[in-house]
């Protein structure tokens, strides 16, 4: 981050604030600082790229499922208590 | 067949929408509605599942945080007077969970997954069910070995950063959400899920 128009503590300030900028909640004033800053340094584009590319992933890669045998357990626990349930309003 | 009940669904669509859902669910049973009863005790388990698996890093446990999390949904679900908070409820039902079974840990030695140990694993020796549908094209090209690098790096991370990235980038919780499931505020939240990311970021270009 060392790009003859970026100080490093420009650096440092916009990478404090990169991940507003990537979830969208950055003033317009703030954002357009940013982006003129992203023009003149490669480096902080390269963070801000990476970073993005890290959120992407996380949302994109999917939940992990239960495991079969667990998700057997889990419906017949769940049927045994609304069964359970049921009885007892019948009484 | 509803979402949670196919194991081969993955939730890509934006999640924002999902806390709606949890509320009709909630609604419906409370008009008497079975099967929503049925829908959202199943998706409290999952819910709890995930959690135990990817925050608490104690797979093994993930069985009594699904109970906990099915009775006392099962209690609740039919009292709660906002259906809207019911999400963020539920998530801290969870977390409780996780945090009640840590304390009856005390004794023992902390055990956390080393990179290897949990790249892909799910504790009990097998890989990781991640949910990948034949039918959804752009889910499929998504590369397993990449996933598995994600959830072991994510495991990877001190508690509480585990923790914001899980509920807000996995799960999909807003921001409100995850600060009143960890009761922290919304600032902090931000500066955690910022500081999260970095890490993240190290810990996969590394692995």
């Amino acid at each position: 981050m060392t790009s003859p128009t970026a100080s490093l503590g420009h650096c440092h300030d916009l990478l404090e604030r990169i991940s507003r900028y990537i979830d969208g909640e950055l003033p317009a004033a703030d954002r357009q600082e940013i982006e003129r800053h992203l023009r003149d340094c490669p480096e902080c584009e390269e963070v801000l790229h990476s970073l993005e590319h890290t959120v992407d992933l996380c949302r994109e890669a999917g939940r992990p499922g239960l495991p079969p045998e667990l998700r057997a357990r889990a419906a017949a626990r769940v049927h045994q208590l609304l069964a359970r349930a049921a009885k007892r309003k019948k009484r | 067949m509803t979402d949670s009940a196919d194991p081969n669904h993955v939730h890509r669509e934006p999640r924002e929408a999902e806390a709606q859902d949890y509320a009709a669910l909630v609604r419906a049973v409370q008009a008497g509605d079975e099967r929503a009863m049925e829908e959202l005790l199943m998706r409290a388990q999952e819910v709890a599942y995930r959690f135990s698996l990817l925050v608490c890093g104690r797979p093994e446990e993930a069985d009594d945080a699904m109970q906990e999390a099915l009775l006392k949904t099962y209690r609740y679900a039919g009292r709660i007077r906002e259906p809207e908070a019911f999400r963020a409820w539920l998530y801290r039902t969870v977390r409780n969970a996780c945090l009640i079974g840590r304390r009856k840990r005390v004794d023992e030695p902390a055990h956390l997954l080393s990179l290897h140990e949990s790249n892909g694993e799910d504790g009990f020796g097998r890989g990781i069910e991640v949910a990948d549908p034949g039918r959804d094209p752009e889910a499929q090209a998504m590369n397993v070995s990449l996933r598995s690098r994600l959830f072991g790096a994510l495991r990877q991370l001190p508690r509480p950063y585990r923790a914001v990235v899980f509920l807000r980038e996995v799960e999909g919780l807003s921001t409100r959400e995850v600060g009143k499931v960890l009761g922290i505020s919304e600032p902090n939240v931000k500066t955690r899920l910022h500081r999260a990311r970095v890490m993240l970021r190290e810990l996969l270009e590394r692995s």
